[in-house]
């Protein structure tokens, strides 16, 4: 496993990194554990997990949120120094006023939340997990850096904000001596490339770390769902997550789907290796999330780490998304 | 005409800005004057202009159209693109900008100038530099307020942070590219001035004239821009563009429009876009876009003729995860 700079920090992760979002609400605590154990024995050193992640997601009762995180916390007991442990803030926990945004308030709460169900005193990156409206930046950025003061949290990060929300914060931080966000974690894959516009160069720019989710397009670049077919059993597909559903109504998708295969073919690597080696191929991205619900899903992507696009199948790449009429 | 209040600045500027590109090239200066008096009888206040505009040949034009009412402009200018051979004679360097503003001035005939655009993004020069010999352009009196065009948005908000932290005059106004086409400026600029309270005057309403309904699908331009110039034929020659562009032109006159008065009006109608900036060759093409003025341009109305176009992908997209709820509703 190849490990990189996350951002300007002197903190290296690896390239691929575990999303745990499927702990709890998909899988239970013991298919949890075995997909933990592989990817560490895999490498993978960054475990990216939400205070929100939970049956609570699809259920629509914030107060079952959490579970990613418990199991999350009973696996690490004696190995919580080998991996780098991210987790975020800022989704509905709860029902009451309070119980979501980035107050100082709930910040203050959600972080003790959050280190006792992952039975650690530490989380290595905390991240805002979206933008908050309602409360100033200042607000928000002075308790993230008292956090880091006082020890519970090595950097922070953000995710979900567009570049200039990044770009404000930051001048708030160099301008009151705050830390600042050295991480943003974004949706990135070969049909989601509207970062390559506004946020990668930005990150370039200022040293960002960007650790990308949907790497595979939430599993459509894996081939394994076909256009007008019914999603195979036992997939996320096939549990009706929303956003997959989203993705899979557009028929734009299914056409770079098609139109990579023989590339991938060409190379002997699977569609999902391909897809994955193609965003560890850009250089501004430091670590791509994989939403492993399975032992295999990680053993089949590992090897992507070792594999590089040329810059004749990069070209080929641009030319199929473009002609699909992908915003790039 | 209406007039709308520029950013936080207080200053109310006509709903259309006139453009000054055309000045002293493919119009001549009784032609330009013939516009820019039509501008003025339909109550537009606000001109833009550019140092390398014709070779300075617009500001002369326009400072000497203007002449007479001076105090009544708002007026605009630019520096960044290279005006001569010499290595030093482009980019934002304190050398360049103080050099530009000086031979803007002279060429303009006044002693200031409203609002002062960045033209490009110059990565040559550290910010700092630039936005410290913008602050004492505005101490000097001979510009009013900094401004920026073809930035990134985080570009603009990293310079908002510098203009913050050291106590300079920030940029109160953005100049991006955006029209039924080009709507990139929706994902980071438009929401970045709208949260800022910055004023926004677009160019290229009419995306160099694809949006007036004279060029059409599946033929090649013979005039205009789109068929005499490489830059506009790389920028709007895509199929997408004319399928989009016979498609609004067909909408518009289904609803007793000319293609150009609409799509003008569908830009302003833009909660963030405090004036779009119109430009023509002569006074007869000026008029649709004029006549912009004359409608207002309701949110549903302003949707029907959105949905025409695609619309860019949001900045961000994790929705299931991060509900929009705020305040105290569960």
């Amino acid at each position: 496993m190849n490990h990189r700079k996350l951002g300007r920090t002197g903190l290296y992760v690896s390239e691929i990194s575990l999303g745990c979002m499927a702990f709890g609400r998909w899988i239970g605590e013991s298919e949890s554990f075995r997909v933990l154990d592989t990817a560490l024995e895999a490498g993978i050193t960054l475990l990216d997990t939400a205070d929100v992640y939970g049956r609570g997601m699809d259920l629509g009762d914030p107060s079952l949120s959490g579970e990613s995180e418990t199991i999350l916390g009973k696996w690490l007991k004696g190995k919580r120094q080998q991996v780098i442990l991210a987790t975020k803030v800022h989704g509905r926990v709860g029902t009451g006023p309070n119980d979501r945004g980035q107050s100082r308030y709930h910040i203050m709460r959600a972080v003790e939340d959050s280190l006792r169900r992952l039975q650690t005193d530490y989380i290595d990156l905390y991240q805002v997990h979206g933008f908050d409206e309602s409360t100033p930046l200042e607000e928000s950025l002075e308790a993230l850096s008292d956090l880091v003061r006082q020890g519970k949290v090595r950097y922070i990060g953000c995710s979900n904000y567009s570049a200039w929300q990044i770009a404000k914060a930051h001048g708030i931080s160099a301008l009151r001596h705050l830390h600042r966000y050295e991480s943003v974690q974004p949706q990135y894959s070969l049909i989601a490339r509207d970062i390559e516009k506004e946020l990668l160069p930005f990150c370039r720019s200022e040293q960002v770390g960007v650790i990308v989710y949907s790497p595979l397009g939430r599993g459509l670049l894996t081939g394994k769902y076909r256009a007008g077919e019914q999603p195979p059993e036992g997939t996320r597909g096939a549990a009706g997550e929303k956003r997959l559903q989203q993705l899979m109504a557009q028929e734009r998708n299914f056409a770079i789907v098609e139109g990579l295969k023989p590339l991938a073919e060409n190379r002997g690597w699977t569609l999902a290796q391909f897809a994955l080696a193609w965003v560890l191929s850009r250089p501004v991205v430091t670590s791509a999330i994989l939403g492993a619900s399975r032992p295999e899903h990680i053993l089949d992507a590992v090897p992507a780490t070792e594999y590089r696009l040329t810059k004749d199948e990069l070209g080929a790449v641009d030319e199929i998304c473009g002609a699909a009429g992908a915003n790039i | 005409m209406e007039y709308r209040t520029l950013g936080k600045t207080g200053i109310q500027v006509s709903s259309l800005c006139f453009g000054t590109m055309s000045f002293g090239g493919v119009a001549d200066e009784e032609t330009s004057r013939a516009m820019f008096n039509r501008c003025r009888e339909k109550g537009i206040n606000f001109f833009d202009t550019a140092n390398i505009y014709n070779g300075g040949r617009a500001e002369e034009i326009l400072g000497r159209c203007l002449a007479g009412c001076r105090d009544e402009i708002v007026l605009t200018s630019k520096v960044c693109m290279p005006t001569g051979a010499d290595v030093n004679a482009r980019g934002l360097s304190r050398r360049h900008i103080m050099l530009s503003v000086e031979q803007s001035l002279k060429r303009l005939g006044t002693d200031r100038i409203e609002l002062y655009f960045v033209h490009h993004f110059d990565s040559k020069t550290a910010m700092e530099e630039t936005l410290l010999a913008l602050d004492d352009l505005q101490r000097q009196g001979k510009i009013l307020y900094p401004a920026v065009s073809n930035w990134a948005a985080w570009q603009i908000a990293k310079a908002l942070g510098i203009s913050d932290k050291r106590g300079l005059a920030r940029f109160e106004c953005i100049q991006p590219m955006y029209n039924l086409v080009k709507r990139q400026a929706e994902v980071e600029i438009l929401p970045l001035a709208e949260a800022e309270n910055i004023g926004v005057i677009p160019y290229s309403p009419l995306g160099g004239g694809l949006l007036t309904g004279k060029y059409r699908a599946g033929q090649e331009p013979t005039r205009g821009r789109l068929a005499e110039q490489k830059m506009y034929r790389e920028r709007y020659g895509d199929a997408y563009y004319f399928e989009v562009a016979d498609r609004f032109a067909g909408y518009a006159r289904e609803h007793g429009h000319e293609p150009a008065t609409l799509a003008v009006a569908w830009v302003m109608s833009h909660p963030a876009v405090t004036a779009p900036i119109i430009g023509a060759r002569n006074p007869e093409q000026l008029e649709p876009s004029l006549a912009a003025a004359e409608i207002r341009m309701t949110p549903e109305w302003r949707s029907e003729i959105s949905a025409l176009s695609a619309a860019p992908p949001p900045a961000t997209d994790r929705s299931e995860e991060t509900p929009r709820s705020t305040g105290g509703r569960a």
